[in-house]
């Protein structure tokens, strides 16, 4: 529905066509607010200005130096405001509060160019964004340490030399050997400095806004001797070299400054990032600008992880399409999230799914508007709006959306639509997170619960905390231990005939048992049934939202099932307990001898379960590098082995001799992945042994001709560790359609069981 | 640099293969993983096995299964009885002397218990689950327990004149009471291992034949005691003879269930697969374009959201101001794979006015008036490599569908494949799982159109939703996996590829006729009964009019198949098309390499926008040296003469590179249909 003209009379929106002012429309919203009503307070995030169709706005905003706010404008009908914060990075710069009964129109900046460049109505804007930007620019120089103390005049020349330079992701500022010439500011985003060697990228700098670069070469004149490579879309200032020489001159000093504030910052970085005498994939800085971008990173601890996959499910059931997918990155990172917290690093897997960036490429590329941003800062789509381009899903650098069918067909409308995780806008909390029964699955923001991202980029926050798990684990010892006792006490008694199963105790445990084993199964209805309990959220007003919680530091959401199947555990072993008691175990060609044999190759499989749940994972986490579904391990066998012969070509003879000889037997030894669950240890430790028997047999010789020794190691070692993982996951997966299977027979043989019993 | 530098570019970090993805050519779709399809079908099965278990119960039950906690002993099954004959009053025990008649115990201590009524029948006899030992007339001896029967083998002394039975008491029915290894406790005697076996079969006094319900006892007085010797003898010969009351029927039953519940899983799975890809078969090769074409875009509609730019493989069009344009009509092949993509309808593929050859083949690849020459690849006007592919397998399956009448002379070939690119590999493929006699010819290397793919470069697979016909891979992945991924399947499958084999001329007759020329310039003949041209529209390298000296004639190339091998020299490149402008670049990316560029015209003329910047990017920075209007004039040893508008340049020369593209040298296609 569009708008009524009166809307686009203002002068930022006149010239634009008929669908023009749909598009609008549509991406936009139309407000009536109350006279004294706030719209949006000052230090808010915001991604749409206002465009006052009737009525007036004030904008207020506490200056330097004074007590109180005070009006710094007063928008009336035609006026716009708001548009600093639909700089990437930007926020509201004063506090808006209607005046009179106000008509708005609240516009995304990202459609609104694209619209009006479309009809080349865009002049305007663009020149206003350009003013919006030098004023950040201006308010950067004040914080930066070296820039903070030049005088005014200074600071205009250097505002006016710069240029603009905005780098798209992974394409390089500069390259190592060109001319420098100027030296460049980083005004957002991250820049990485690197030298390539080979398939090898040496990273000797992270930059983030506010840090300044390639002055040396550019004063001295020398070539660049490395490359700067934006780690995401960036902007950065290019500052001519001669800029920067009379600024130097007229202020001496300013070298010097610099280059102190590069020496600590590098020192702060060393400390941080750590030298790394060896290659690694899993450092958390290998994507540093994807832990900057997060504003809540899905990830999932593989070490208690159980693959069960119920995250998806739950995700499947209540959307329709998972929009969860268990293969992604691992990363290696200290969380700073436990409360006792030792500071061993932890691996993590980032599965595909919506990190709601804090400068969302798919929100900037979509053409409809149809991705939006709540003032919380989730990210969500609107079907409604979505035309299925998937420009968003080739434009997000993670791969987090996907295209599914359309859930509400029509004429007109295209056959399928994006979809991506929206955090479970509906729900209470995203239901994969709720659903894990092992809570293995959190959502973390890493500039605040990464340590190391925390140290380098500074952001504040209270640290959430994680409940330990060691209590859980003395309770299940505990209940485990009792059981292993009472057993044979209790088959003794029942040998005795001092307990029967037809009287006194024994028929007092048999319908404990019963009920028991009914509770049993009653487990499978909470996990399947998932609708019922995972609650809708109720909306936050804004009334709310502005009385106090200023900084939503959302709590930490917790898993609700990880209870219920410590709960489900300790009942199935003191079932287990009851039915001994109750019949011994005594097993004869009798209905109770059917239900007691179900029963029996129920709870093995349930004990078989629960210990593969304890003590797989950790295993098997030690063996990957990615997170991978048991589909892909075909395919990855395949890849392994393409690689292994790609990289045996174009070697020494020696290496191809050691590949004939060690290598490949060794990775196809039938027992070989059995020993490496047996051993226990993980991928770098097998390398590293198979690399000292390498060494062993060479006994130092030939030690130059080893080039591109180690990719093969790496590869053979992985070949090897494919069996164990496959073995490892149908371990973890197969056990349980098994177990619910016989529980629902045991069900059924129960309730025979009891009326034929009972019929008496 | 002062001392300090070294330390501010010490490494912080090293990172392995650390790829940034930059931004997508395809949408990702959503597709159904293990995780959300674990469970599908459990239901069914679970409910199907508890179904098929009960039903197996049901069967094999035996009397009183359903109630008693074991069956019941075979002397009282085959005696009739039903649970109320004995459990319609409340102590079961007062049931047992309706037939057997009420038979105390010879031990005082026991009756008296019985007398105050602790001890009963049933506190040591089990009528279910119980065990006994049953001696038959023909001297064999069968022991009991739990429903299930197992041969002693034959005892001698003893033969019954029927079937006598003993029942067997499990010595922890008395453990009860008493203790079997206390000293001095009664019990020691009755259990058997130490010393002379006394078994208790002496508890009961001898009563008479029948009781008052007519159940048959013992026999006569004697035999019943010399019953009782035998047993003594068996089991102490034996052992003792466990009274196990388990059996592992149920476990079978549990199987009988869990066949059941696969069978139902399996069948949920199976129809569901086939559900799902009962999907509409889709066009496997797409028909070259009978008329030029050309995009079409309504600039009111679009949206500006690249998914055309994307979809097309040529780079024509470019979104400008948030609109499509096309922006390089002469490269469109005039598929429709933009029109495809385009989400509200905005884009068009029309017609030009120009009209271009007409179609050489029809639709099963046969050229039109020439039978048994077939056509394949690119040479069908049809630029891309999964069309290739699917041609050249679908080419070949009728190929063997016509000839497959006609096998008979051995000397001849059924079928000759000219050229070893995509669609000749596939066709390869094909013929050997068809089982044909065939042979392939190609002029230069396998795959070398791949192989001339400057590093590193990208291969698309579009379109995107056209399945692969045949067994030749392909996925969007680097030149170089895919070369190897090829090159590995031919080396595999053992393909008869015959390379550096020109074919100079295709004689049609009975069966047609091919002269090559190989490498050395002699001249080989073949005959085949039907012939694939997959020759492509590449056809050989344009050479530069000049003479080359002996010294340089191994180092002057036509395409770069490796910039590490010219790391420290210095290259000179002819030509500014986008083959020429990636080699450029990816020599220049060399460390200590000097690249000179000589381009006879004076502008980028052609190629890819991101090969025109960077280049200019590079000439920027001096990494590369770009001479406009330049032509060579001379090639010496390790060096050349350059003609530019300013006089004559030399420029010294380790390697030179001439990429000025590609003409079909001879039209053996043409020759080949007269």
């Amino acid at each position: 529905m569009s708008w009524h003209s009166r809307a686009f009379e203002a002068p930022v929106l006149r010239g634009l066509d008929a669908q023009s002012r749909a598009e609008l429309s549509a991406a936009g919203r139309l407000r009536k607010v109350e006279a004294g009503k706030v719209i949006y307070r000052d230090g808010e995030p915001g991604d749409a200005f206002f465009v006052v169709v009737s009525g007036s706005v004030s904008l207020c905003a506490l200056r330097r130096g004074d007590e109180r706010d005070t009006q710094v404008r007063l928008a009336r009908r035609g006026d716009t405001f708001g548009e600093e914060a639909t700089l990437p990075g930007g926020v509201r710069r004063a506090t808006a509060t209607a005046q009179e009964p106000t008509e708005l129109a609240e516009l995304p900046m990202a459609v609104y160019l694209r619209v009006a460049g479309r009809s080349g109505a865009d002049g305007v804007a663009k020149r206003e964004l350009r003013v919006l930007r030098r004023i950040a620019t201006r308010d950067l120089l004040r914080t930066l340490a070296f820039a903070r103390d030049l005088p005014e005049h200074d600071v205009e020349l250097l505002l006016d030399a710069v240029e603009e330079l905005a780098v798209p992701r992974s394409r390089p500022v500069f390259t190592c050997g060109d001319a420098a010439d100027a030296c460049f500011l980083v005004t957002d985003g991250i820049v990485q400095l690197q030298t390539v060697d080979g398939d090898r990228v040496h990273v000797r700098a992270y930059l983030a806004r506010g840090d300044l670069f390639g002055d040396e070469e550019a004063l001295s004149g020398e070539r660049r001797p490395m490359t700067a490579v934006a780690l995401g879309d960036c902007r950065c200032l290019r500052i001519p070299a001669d800029v920067m020489r009379t600024l130097a001159d007229r202020n001496p000093g300013l070298l010097a400054r610099i280059r102190r504030l590069k020496v600590d910052r590098h020192e702060l970085l060393e400390r941080i990032v750590g030298v790394s005498d060896g290659a690694s994939t899993q450092h958390v800085f290998k994507d540093l600008y994807r832990m900057q971008m997060a504003r809540s990173l899905l990830v999932i601890d593989p070490e208690s992880c159980v693959r069960c996959g119920h995250c998806s499910w739950s995700c499947a059931d209540l959307h329709g399409v998972s929009r969860l997918v268990r293969r992604g990155d691992k990363v290696v990172t200290q969380l700073a999230t436990k409360a006792d917290s030792d500071g061993t690093p932890q691996s993590l897997f980032l599965p595909n799914s919506c990190q709601h960036c804090r400068n969302p490429a798919c929100m900037i590329d979509c053409p409809t508007g149809a991705i939006g941003r709540d003032p919380e800062g989730d990210v969500f789509i609107r079907e409604e709006l979505c035309t299925g381009c998937g420009a968003c899903a080739k434009a997000c650098p993670w791969d987090n959306i996907q295209m599914a069918p359309r859930t509400a067909p029509g004429p007109g409308l295209s056959a399928s639509i994006a979809v991506k995780c929206d955090l479970c806008r509906e729900y209470e909390a995203p239901a994969c997170v709720q659903a894990c029964p092992t809570e293995s699955i959190f959502r973390l923001e890493p500039a605040r619960d990464f340590g190391e991202v925390r140290d380098l980029l500074g952001a504040p926050g209270a640290r959430a905390a994680l409940a330990p798990r060691a209590a859980a684990r003395f309770r299940l010892l505990f209940t485990v231990t009792a059981t292993a006792a009472l057993a044979p006490l209790l088959m003794r008694l029942h040998a005795l005939g001092l307990l029967a199963p037809g009287r006194g105790a024994g028929l007092a445990a048999g319908w404990l048992s019963g009920l028991g084993c009914l509770a049993l199964a009653a487990h499978a209805l909470p996990k399947r049934v998932v609708r019922p309990w995972i609650r809708r959220r109720e909306r936050v007003s804004a009334a709310r939202r502005a009385a106090g919680n200023a900084a939503l530091a959302p709590e930490l959401a917790r898993s609700r099932l990880r209870a219920l199947v410590a709960f489900h555990v300790v009942l199935g072993l003191a079932t287990i307990a009851g039915v001994l008691a109750h019949s011994g175990l005594r097993l004869s060609a009798t209905l109770a001898g059917a239900l007691l044999s179900c029963f029996a190759l129920s709870a093995a499989l349930g004990g078989f379960g629960a210990f593969i749940y304890r003590w797989a994972p950790p295993r098997l986490a030690r063996l990957e590098r990615r997170g991978s579904l048991p589909e892909d391990l075909n395919a990855e066998r395949e890849q392994l082995e393409d690689r292994l012969h790609r990289d045996v070509s174009g070697k020494d003879e020696l290496v191809k001799r050691i590949v004939e000889r060690v290598l490949l037997p060794y990775s196809r030894s039938p027992a070989g992945a059995l020993l490496l669950i047996a051993s226990g240890s993980g991928l770098a430790e097998e390398e590293h042994r198979l690399r000292m028997r390498i060494d062993a047999m060479l006994e130092g010789r030939g030690t130059a001709r080893l080039t591109g020794l180690d990719e093969l190691v790496r590869t053979v070692v992985e070949l090897r560790a494919l069996p164990a993982r496959r073995a490892l996951g149908a371990a973890l997966r197969w056990w349980l359609p098994l177990h619910a299977a016989l529980t629902l027979s045991l069900v059924v043989l129960l309730v025979l069981h009891v009326a034929a019993m009972v019929r008496w | 640099m002062t001392d300090r530098e070294p330390e501010l570019f010490r490494p912080l970090l090293v990172l392995r293969n650390a790829l940034f993805r930059t931004r997508g050519r395809r949408a990702r779709v959503a597709r159904e993983t293990s995780d959300v399809r674990r469970f599908r079908g459990v239901w069914a099965a679970g409910a199907t096995a508890a179904l098929g278990g009960v039903l197996a119960i049901a069967v094999d039950l035996g009397p009183g299964g359903l109630r008693s906690p074991a069956p019941l002993s075979r002397s009282h099954q085959s005696a009739g009885l039903a649970c109320a004959t004995c459990h319609a009053e409340s102590e079961p025990s007062l049931a047992c002397r309706s037939c057997h008649g009420s038979h105390g115990s010879t031990r005082s201590p026991h009756r008296r218990l019985a007398a105050e009524g602790k001890l009963a029948c049933t506190s040591c006899h089990a009528a279910h689950g119980g065990a006994s030992l049953a001696f038959l007339p023909d001297g064999r001896a069968v022991h009991r327990a739990a429903g299930q029967e197992r041969e002693l083998g034959e005892v001698e002394g003893f033969r019954p004149e029927q079937e006598t039975t003993l029942p067997l008491i499990a010595s922890s029915r008395c453990e009860a009471c008493h203790s079997a290894s206390a000293a001095g406790d009664p019990l020691a005697r009755c259990v058997s291992g130490r010393g002379t076996p006394v078994l208790c079969f002496d508890e009961h006094r001898s009563v008479a034949s029948t009781g008052p319900g007519g159940a048959r006892v013992a026999g006569r007085l004697p035999e019943r005691d010399a019953a009782a010797e035998a047993a003594r003898e068996l089991i102490a010969s034996r052992g003792v003879v466990a009274a196990s009351a388990s059996s592992l029927r149920p476990f079978g039953w549990l199987g009988a269930a869990a066949l059941a519940g696969t069978l139902a899983l399996v069948f949920t799975r199976v129809r569901r697969r086939r559900g799902a890809t009962a999907e509409p078969a889709k066009a496997s090769a797409l028909p070259a374009p009978a008329r030029a074409r050309l995009p079409v875009i309504d600039a009111t509609t679009c949206l500006g959201c690249y998914a055309c730019v994307d979809a097309c493989p040529y780079d024509v069009l470019e979104v400008e101001r948030y609109v499509a344009r096309v922006v390089r009509p002469d490269d469109c092949c005039g598929l429709t794979l933009c029109e495809q993509r385009c989400p509200n309808g905005s884009l068009l593929v029309r017609e030009r006015d120009a009209a271009i050859e007409p179609p050489l083949v029809d639709e099963r690849l046969e050229v039109k008036g020439s039978s048994g020459l077939y056509l394949a690849g690119d040479l069908t006007g049809v630029p891309l490599i999964k069309n290739a592919i699917n041609q050249g397998a679908l080419a070949v399956r009728a190929i063997a569908e016509s000839s497959s009448a006609d096998r008979g002379d051995p000397e001849l070939f059924d079928l000759i494949i000219v050229g070893a690119g995509p669609a000749g590999i596939s066709a390869a493929l094909e013929a050997k799982a068809k089982g044909l006699r065939f042979l392939v010819l190609e002029q230069g290397s396998v795959a070398e159109s791949i192989k001339s793919f400057p590093r590193g470069k990208l291969v698309f697979d579009q379109p995107l939703d056209m399945p692969v016909v045949g067994a030749l891979w392909l996925d969007e992945c680097s030149k170089e996996e895919l070369l190897g991924k090829w090159l590995r399947i031919v080396r595999r499958e053992k393909l008869p590829i015959r390379e550096g084999a020109r074919v100079t001329s295709i004689e049609r007759g009975s069966v047609f006729t091919l002269e090559s020329v190989d490498a050395s310039g002699g001249g080989v003949t073949e005959r085949a009964r039907r012939v694939l041209l997959a020759i492509g529209r590449r056809g050989s390298p344009r050479k530069l009019a000049l003479e080359v000296p002996e010294a340089m004639s191994d180092r002057v190339h036509y395409a770069l198949a490796d910039a590490r091998s010219f790391a420290g020299s210095r290259v000179l490149v002819v030509g500014l098309g986008d083959v020429a402008m990636e080699s450029a670049l990816a020599l220049a990316g060399q460390p200590d390499t000097r690249v000179v560029l000589s381009y006879r015209g004076d502008g980028f003329r052609r190629g890819k926008a991101r090969n025109i910047e960077e280049m200019r990017r590079a000439v920027a920075a001096g990494r590369i040296e770009l001479i406009w209007n330049s032509e060579l004039t001379r090639i010496g040893a390790s060096r050349v003469v350059l003609k530019t508008p300013h006089g004559e340049q030399e420029r010294e020369c380790d390697a030179l590179f001439v990429m000025i593209g590609t003409a079909l040298s001879n039209d053996l296609l043409k020759r080949a249909r007269s």
